[in-house]
């Protein structure tokens, strides 16, 4: 085994006549956390759709697990082990906060294990400690609807925790959150995913310098460098496309 | 929270068991019949409730499966005493093969629950694997719904085309027919098993997956789940439930048309629904019990003018009270009953803090 979750290569895909991504190898470390950054339109989000299967590639592999995942289905790559959260926070409203987090539960995916499961003492401990890791231990019968738009991020990261995926893919954990909320997420992820391999896209510097351990930047769907925060942040090209307001200033 | 909703639900549920349980000691005989009929709708609407109200497919081709059910069973009435006149009229002498197996009643029985599921899977398999939703969906089950009642206008020879079929009994044990309050404790006894086990379905994960299929279906994916094989489950399920109604429907009614199987039905049921409430337990039967009796009162009354009003009151409950009838009293009982063990919680702190309060006095 290479040692690597996720790889790809010649990871090409269009819309239209745009290449979103174009060429792409890249390649993950089981057990890293690793940060994507990117200008708007960098190809960020297609790359986890990419990953994910929402979207399918133009040409090009992507080998998770040492398996050719290219083209599957959403719910396959869910099935081996890939689990996501989006942007804005996609929780089911009109379901309470604990059958969000049931139907988010790994292993009933089939019509019939779905009809038959009977939920026993072990899927109600790993219930209630979800609930207390992300905090919503007291609003659990409240529908999802009524929290607050932190809370919902933080449901949709206890569905990932229900989910038990190896490879996660978070784009924008923190958006719209304060800057104290946005701290103990970092913590969050920091202590609960550890031992699973993360990939986050982030905008929020003083996040991205709080939990990153290697940095990848991407720029016209192209890979631009690779490395640590402190190399990246030191880097020419990476100075010249992304943060030229920062060094302008 | 929970057990006020659940409260509600199995209060309604209970009483209007026992008022529907009793109608039959205080009613005349017509009435009897009209609400045995109105009970069967309200099978019917339970039946659509599990696609639209619960998985957020409109379906407008219902009646169908109705359709089917109720002619399966209409078709073996009419073939007992060998060939009907429907038939004979256009000089066919003999049974054809593909309808022998309905010259056996329960037969037919088994196959108005089967042959609707059937066609109702590979329905939804086309469908649903080729990821057609939204109106796209109501619109193939619409033009499905016209399709029927063409086919079944136009196959006059063996279906009795327009005229539909007539004179078929109510439900025959050994020769005699069943008396009427007898027929009627029947399907009251069906839909209350039916009403049971939608609630039961829709307890289970299954009914969570399928609830959350019609929160944001991309996202249930995420999760590992494949959306088209539930939605071809639950609209395979519906459509034997629908089979169900339509074949209790025949002898109660004692005739079955074409009008009962197309366009119209299938649209009533969603009237019937979207008043009652889709997606709630309750609300579709208190829904086409409602409505059912409103039309037959206000036809009574005003001949001419009732369908006028009935349409004001669907456009004004669609408009103002978009969770029908009973979702929008649901609702409004777990506001209130949250507000309630909110105010609870709150004067438990408070007088908590009274008593530190007092304590630290005390010490001071």
């Amino acid at each position: 085994m290479s040692g690597y979750i996720l790889e790809t290569e010649g990871l090409t895909v269009q819309f239209g006549g745009f290449q979103a991504i174009s060429n792409l190898d890249f390649r993950v470390k089981k057990g890293e956390l690793r940060v994507i950054l990117g200008p708007n339109g960098a190809g960020k989000t297609t790359l986890m759709d990419l990953i994910t299967g929402k979207t399918k590639p133009t040409s090009g592999t992507i080998r998770y697990d040492g398996k050719d995942i290219t083209g599957l289905e959403p719910y396959e790559t869910a099935r081996l082990g890939i689990g996501r959260k989006f942007q804005n926070p996609h929780v089911f409203d009109k379901m309470t906060v604990l059958e969000n987090l049931e139907v988010a539960f790994r292993g009933y995916h089939r019509v019939f294990s779905a009809l038959f499961y009977r939920k026993n003492a072990e899927i109600k401990d790993r219930m209630a400690e979800i609930l207390s890791v992300i905090n919503l231990k007291d609003k659990a019968e409240q529908l999802a609807a009524n929290l607050s738009h932190g809370e919902r991020q933080w449901l949709e990261i206890g569905m990932l925790l229900a989910q038990d995926p190896q490879l996660i893919i978070l784009d924008e954990p923190t958006a719209g959150m304060t800057a104290e909320e946005t701290c103990k997420t970092g913590e969050l992820i920091q202590s609960v995913f550890r031992g699973r391999t993360a990939i986050v896209v982030e905008h929020d510097m003083a996040f991205v310098r709080q939990i990153a351990q290697v940095v990848t930047v991407l720029h016209q769907g192209k890979l631009l460098a690779e490395g640590t925060l402190a190399e990246i942040e030191n880097n020419p090209k990476v100075q010249e496309v992304y943060l030229k307001g920062d060094v302008d200033a | 929270m929970r057990l006020y909703n659940q409260r509600i639900d199995n209060v309604l549920a209970v009483v209007t068991l026992i008022f529907l349980a009793v109608f039959p000691l205080l009613a005349s005989d017509f009435r009897v019949e009209l609400m045995g009929k109105f009970l069967v709708y309200a099978l019917f609407a339970l039946s659509l409730n599990l696609v639209w109200g619960y998985t957020g497919l409109l379906s407008l081709g219902h009646a169908v499966f109705f359709g089917l059910g109720g002619y399966m069973l209409g078709l073996a009435y009419s073939l007992q005493n060998g060939v009907p006149p429907f038939m004979s009229r256009f000089g066919i002498e003999e049974i054809p093969l593909v309808m022998r197996p309905l010259e056996s009643v329960p037969l037919a029985l088994l196959l108005g629950i089967l042959v609707p599921g059937v066609v109702a899977g590979l329905i939804g398999y086309f469908i649903f694997t080729s990821k057609v939703s939204g109106t796209y969906f109501s619109i193939i089950t619409l033009a499905l719904a016209m399709l029927f009642e063409m086919f079944v206008v136009n196959m006059q020879a063996y279906t009795g085309g327009f005229n539909g079929l007539m004179g078929l009994p109510r439900f025959p044990v050994n020769g005699e027919p069943l008396p009427l309050t007898t027929y009627y404790f029947i399907v009251l006894g069906v839909t209350a098993l039916a009403y049971l086990f939608t609630k039961w379905l829709m307890e289970t994960h299954f009914g969570k997956v399928v609830k959350s299929i019609r929160e944001h279906e991309s996202r249930i994916q995420f999760f590992g789940y494949n959306p088209a094989r539930f939605k071809i489950f639950v609209f395979t399920v519906s459509g034997m439930l629908a089979g169900l109604s339509g074949m209790l429907y025949v002898p109660m009614n004692g005739f079955i048309s074409p009008q009962d199987v197309g366009v119209v039905m299938s649209t009533s049921v969603v009237v019937w629904l979207a008043i009652g409430g889709r997606g709630t337990l309750m609300g579709p039967v208190l829904g086409a019990l409602a409505v059912n009796w409103l039309s037959n009162l206000l036809s009574e009354q005003y001949p001419t003018l009732w369908q006028l009003f009935l349409g004001a009151v669907v456009v004004l409950i669609v408009l103002f009270l978009p969770n029908g009838l009973y979702g929008t009293l649901e609702h409004w009982w777990k506001e209130r009953s949250l507000h309630r063990a909110e105010k609870e919680t709150k004067a438990v702190l408070l007088t908590e803090s009274k008593v530190d309060l007092k304590k630290a006095r005390w010490r001071a």
